[in-house]
């Protein structure tokens, strides 16, 4: 390779693009090899959700189900009012994206980019609430939401998204702002934008990358979570899907088969929606101004 | 529905009416008593979960006076707890729920409990099981759910091919350890084919087990008790489960699997879920486990069967059942105790009759016309032999309550104590008597007397 | 407040001269200067609100729960530090959980980022396939929680799984994974290691921040591969790294839902997690004030780790944005 790489004076294309040729072949292989590895749990996940409880349960462990247990998927989705939890769940994801999008780009802006007494300190208390366990806040937040009567809504789940408590996105934003060369600002500043206008027109279409990965990852947490919701949500009509999907686990009899079914149900969806978005996402970074 | 919608604008005209001051004037035209709203919360599968929103169904069709909101909680680990606290701790507690026996105890010397013995009367020991019936210090808590002994289910199909006698369900009957160990080696094959009995046996290739026995403490206790063993001392300062009775139980219970070769360990069966899934593929001949797994067993479509535990000295099994409570928050105790009653009538719930649940009063092990509510019922999940190993052991051969019923902080002193210890025990990393001196050692900061 | 601040600020800027040293400050403020404070005030308000409410005031209630008795159902009283007492002299537990805690951090940490890294740099490549290949690397990740662990349980079974039956193959002896006291720690690491799709992610962005002509230039110069990552992508790459660190440190000390839905803190201690710990205590032993002060204690760990990190992080991290 490095032997090859010397040679590049010869000037020939083919030769000169070898080692990268070379470089990604091998990239290729690994990522395909890797892929595979990352796969086998959700092909055990598939191919469960789609047996009997027996055969699960058989050693040596076969693949392949025998014979195909289709009935486990409708059998999942009317046990419980899966369509049901879904909305459910749209109603806390679409809201917290919004939430945390607002709250923690604005928070951010500040943080990276404006300059305000005791910016560093208050920085520094709020990144320290990340340390907090979650099981210190758990029963006086519960109490708070409690006073205020609003056990058994949506509300706990969401409007700590618009006041910025995660403020894990506040920090992966301020990284991505502070990273902005700042004389983009400053220029546009010394032609009479406001602060306003800078953070709308300049800092957010270059951050969109940055935004997209804190909507991403905010939904999937939404998404995912059962502990909030199991918390604060009392009625079983008002379940999200992931809290949902945990009925399946019983004190003493768990539907395994159904469980999984169920949550190959959820997660195809969600593959889905990543794998479009993702290509969005990157032709965003590759879009903005990072690179020259 | 528009019956609901109908009551619910009727009310919401009662409350717009009495903030006008007009209350005295709107005569109330639908009901001629005043609704009462009770929450109820429970824990259980989805089958559960359906079977007692069908029942509270019932119930509020046949009550219009006294609405039950029925509450399921996931039970994810201590989800239900979790969930409980933070209600009681925002003074939004259940009237009714379920509740975990460690809690129940805790939660009843805190005054979060309602007593109930106003309702049950001062001998409820007459009426109802004595393991179902909760007290601690004066507050009678009121009675389990429902009731669960502790069995041997076992594949005939397996011990008709090893030519074994099926375990008897006779407690009078019931096998010595010994006898048990002797035919679950018949019962134990390698994959080719040789029982536990046959020198060449290889127990690295094991394909049937002749038992699996469970590794929490009803999977043990039965044993220790059986032999004369006790959880802990008369005044519940000191365990006493490095006594030789307990330590000679739990010794052969670890031989189980390291020595006799006929149990697998419980690396290899604590991640499966159900006993009933590796009888079905044979696996196991037999499985000690609740009397609750009638249900599963009965869906499996094998040739199954129901006895009594091994004896040591005598034969005995415990009961297990979980504490069914009515919160001191509620406003209605009246209305919460006969709904309270309510949710643990055989002729209701269909639990009974399905083999999740047994009852917890006497007279519906004894009463042939209440037994025909459940176990004798037409389509009940039971198979014949549980007149004996069901309705006369849980009568007759529990005549101890489980430790949880007996130790303050039993939560502590199990989870830090005893089950650390227990898992060495069965992971052959001690022995019995090295592993429950230990315990017995561990717990000795954590114990604060019997109730 | 907005539109006070600007005929304010030329108010102050036309007072004499020869007032105190802070008025003096502010008096020289520039009219942009104070719309700019004003601003940042408005735009890190909400965050500021949710922080007191929901952070602030949980936090000092706990700190009180912390020196009581309180079981969260019953009544509360003072015991002052009793509770730090207990856990440092008198709780063989709490040293055990932190130890667990300390060995799952520094393994699992450490290798989930390098592995993170190492997909990052991968699928920075242009070969064929990169969306499939992102999203299947990013997939594990979204599988539910309850669905995933269920998963892992299964794989590990040492007689039904999936690693078993593989390893068996080529006459590897039966491991016990997570049902074994020595295995169990390394066994959750290597779960968490199929969970690093949001790192990735996050490495990934970082990555194609790095500017090409870095590269060229190096090419030019003709360095080799190893040499433009130590030289090259590891520097531009310290900000991402500093941030992946934080959080994955983070997330480690604070691991719960593998001992809480797989292991329930076994065999014998063996992942006793310090967070599943504080939530038994809490919630399954109801003692309330103790289980605050562990969180508390926990709180104080991994706050002064955080700052060391970042004490150190001037001396390794590089910011292009160049701020301050």
């Amino acid at each position: 390779m490095s032997a090859m790489e010397h040679d590049t004076s010869i000037g020939d294309t083919l030769i000169r693009n070898a080692p990268g040729v070379n470089k990604r072949r091998l990239a290729f292989l690994l990522c395909v090899l890797l892929s595979v590895a990352m796969i086998l749990p959700l092909a055990w996940l598939a191919r469960s959700s789609l047996m009997e409880m027996g055969q699960i349960f058989i050693f040596p462990p076969e693949w392949i189900p025998n014979p195909f247990a289709w009935h486990n998927y409708p059998d999942a989705l009317t046990t419980i009012p899966f369509f049901l939890y879904l909305w459910n769940s749209a109603l806390v994801v679409v809201p917290t994206i919004l939430g945390t999008l607002f709250s923690c780009s604005l928070a951010a802006y500040a943080f990276a980019r404006l300059r305000w007494p005791f910016r560093d300190q208050i920085f520094a208390v709020l990144m320290a609430t990340l340390m907090l366990p979650y099981v210190i806040t758990l029963i006086p937040t519960f109490l708070i939401w409690s006073g205020l009567g609003f056990v058994d809504t949506y509300v706990p789940l969401i409007v700590p998204h618009w006041l910025g408590t995660n403020v894990f996105y506040i920090f992966l934003l301020r990284q991505f702002f502070k990273a902005l060369p700042k004389e983009l600002d400053e220029a546009a500043t010394i032609d009479g934008a406001h602060i306003v206008q800078v953070f709308w027109y300049i800092v957010l279409p270059l951050s969109r990358p940055a935004l997209l990965v804190v909507a991403i990852l905010s939904g999937l947490g939404a998404w995912n979570d059962f502990v909030d919701p199991l918390v604060y949500i009392n009625s079983s009509e008002k379940y999200t899907v992931a809290l949902g999907l945990s009925q399946f686990v019983g004190l003493y009899t768990s539907q395994w088969s159904l469980l999984m079914a169920a949550a190959t149900v959820v997660i195809i969806p969600v593959i889905i929606v990543f794998f479009f978005t993702q290509r969005y996402f990157m032709t965003s970074i590759t879009m903005t101004g990072l690179k020259g | 529905m528009t019956t609901f919608s109908r009551r619910k604008a009727l009310a919401l005209a009662g409350a717009v009416a009495l903030a006008t001051g007009l209350a005295a004037a709107t005569p109330v035209l639908a009901q001629d008593c005043e609704k009462v709203d009770l929450t109820f919360t429970f824990w259980g599968s989805v089958n559960e979960k359906n079977d007692i929103e069908a029942a509270v169904k019932n119930w509020n069709e046949k009550n219009p006076c006294i609405q039950v909101k029925p509450m399921h909680i996931p039970a994810t680990g201590t989800n239900y707890v979790q969930k409980l606290t933070t209600m009681i701790a925002s003074n939004t507690a259940p009237d009714i729920g379920y509740l975990g026996e460690s809690q129940a105890f805790q939660w009843a010397t805190e005054g979060k409990i309602l007593d109930l013995s106003p309702y049950m009367g001062e001998t409820p020991d007459q009426q109802y099981i004595k393991s179902t019936i909760y007290k601690a210090g004066d507050t009678l808590m009121g009675t389990g759910l429902a009731t669960g002994v502790m069995l041997i289910y076992y594949n005939k199909d397996v011990f008709d091919a090893a030519g074994v006698p099926y375990p008897p369900a006779k407690a009078d009957e019931a096998w010595t350890w010994q006898q048990f160990v002797d035919n679950a080696k018949l019962l134990t094959k390698d994959r080719s084919g040789k029982n536990a009995t046959d020198p060449a046996f290889d127990p690295n290739a094991i394909d049937t087990f002749g038992v699996t026995l469970p590794s929490w403490w009803g999977g043990w206790y039965p044993f220790v008790m059986s032999n004369g063993g006790q959880f802990a001392n008369e005044d519940g300062t000191a365990l006493t489960l490095n006594s030789p009775e307990a330590v000679e139980a739990l010794q052969a219970f670890q031989d189980l699997i390291y020595k006799d070769h006929v149990m697998p360990n419980p690396t290899q069966t604590s991640s499966l879920p159900t006993g009933d899934v590796l009888m079905q593929s044979r696996k196991v001949a037999m499985s000690m486990d609740g009397m609750w797994r009638v249900t599963d067993f009965s869906k499996l479509g094998i040739n199954w069967g129901v006895g009594v535990l091994p004896k040591w000295k005598t034969a005995e099994t415990v009961v297990l059942s979980v504490p069914k409570v009515i919160f001191s928050q509620t406003k209605h105790p009246k209305e919460a105790y006969e709904f309270y009653k309510y949710i643990s009538d055989p002729a209701q719930v269909g639990l009974f009759k399905s083999g999740l649940w047994a009852p917890h009063e006497k007279a519906y092990f004894t009463d042939p016309e209440l037994l025909k509510t459940w176990v004798l019922a037409e389509g009940s999940a039971y198979p014949p032999e549980a007149m004996d190993a069901i309705v006369d052991y849980t009568l007759n051969h529990a005549p101890q309550q489980a430790p949880v019923y007996q130790l303050k902080n039993i939560g502590q002193i199990m989870s830090e104590a005893v089950e650390p210890n227990i898992q060495q025990l069965m992971n052959n990393k001690a022995t019995a008597q090295e592993a429950m001196d230990k315990a017995v050692a561990t717990a000795q900061p954590m114990m604060q007397g019997r109730w | 407040m907005t539109n006070s601040s600007s005929p304010d600020g030329v108010m102050l800027t036309e007072r004499p001269s020869g007032r105190s040293a802070t008025t003096g400050a502010r008096a020289r403020m520039s009219p942009r200067r104070r719309s700019e404070i004003t601003w940042a005030l408005t735009f890190v308000a909400p965050a500021v609100l949710g922080f007191v409410l929901l952070k602030a005031m949980p936090i000092l209630f706990s700190l009180y729960i912390a020196m009581t008795d309180w079981s969260a159902v019953g009544n509360a009283h003072w015991v002052g530090l009793d509770n730090f007492e207990k856990m440092l002299f008198a709780d063989p537990l709490f040293w055990r959980s932190l130890e667990v805690t300390a060995y799952y951090t520094l393994v699992s940490v450490p290798a989930s980022m390098a592995f993170a890294f190492f997909l990052a740099t991968l699928l920075n490549q242009r070969i064929p396939g990169l969306g499939i290949f992102r999203t299947i690397f990013y997939i594990p990740s979204i599988v539910p929680i309850i669905a995933s662990t269920v998963i892992w349980l299964w794989m590990f079974n040492p007689d039904f799984g999936l690693f078993n039956s593989v390893l068996g193959a080529f006459g590897i002896p039966k491991m016990q994974y997570i049902f074994s006291e020595e295995q169990v720690v390394p066994s959750l690491v290597f779960m968490s290691i199929w969970g690093v799709g949001p790192m990735m992610i996050i490495f990934l962005a970082g990555l194609q921040e790095v500017p090409k002509e870095l590269y060229e230039a190096a090419d030019i110069d003709g360095s080799n591969a190893w040499h433009k990552l130590v030289h090259i992508t590891l520097p531009m790459m310290t900000p991402t790294i500093l941030f992946n660190l934080m959080i994955s440190m983070v997330a480690a000390f604070q691991t719960f839902v593998q001992p809480f839905i797989m292991t329930n803190g076994g065999p014998n201690n063996g992942s006793l997690f310090f967070v599943f710990w504080i939530y038994r205590k809490a919630f399954q032993d109801s003692q309330m004030g103790y289980a605050s002060a562990l969180a508390w204690a926990l709180f104080i760990i991994i706050s002064v780790l955080s700052y060391l990190i970042f004490r150190t992080s001037n001396r390794w991290v590089f910011y292009r944005g160049g701020d301050n």
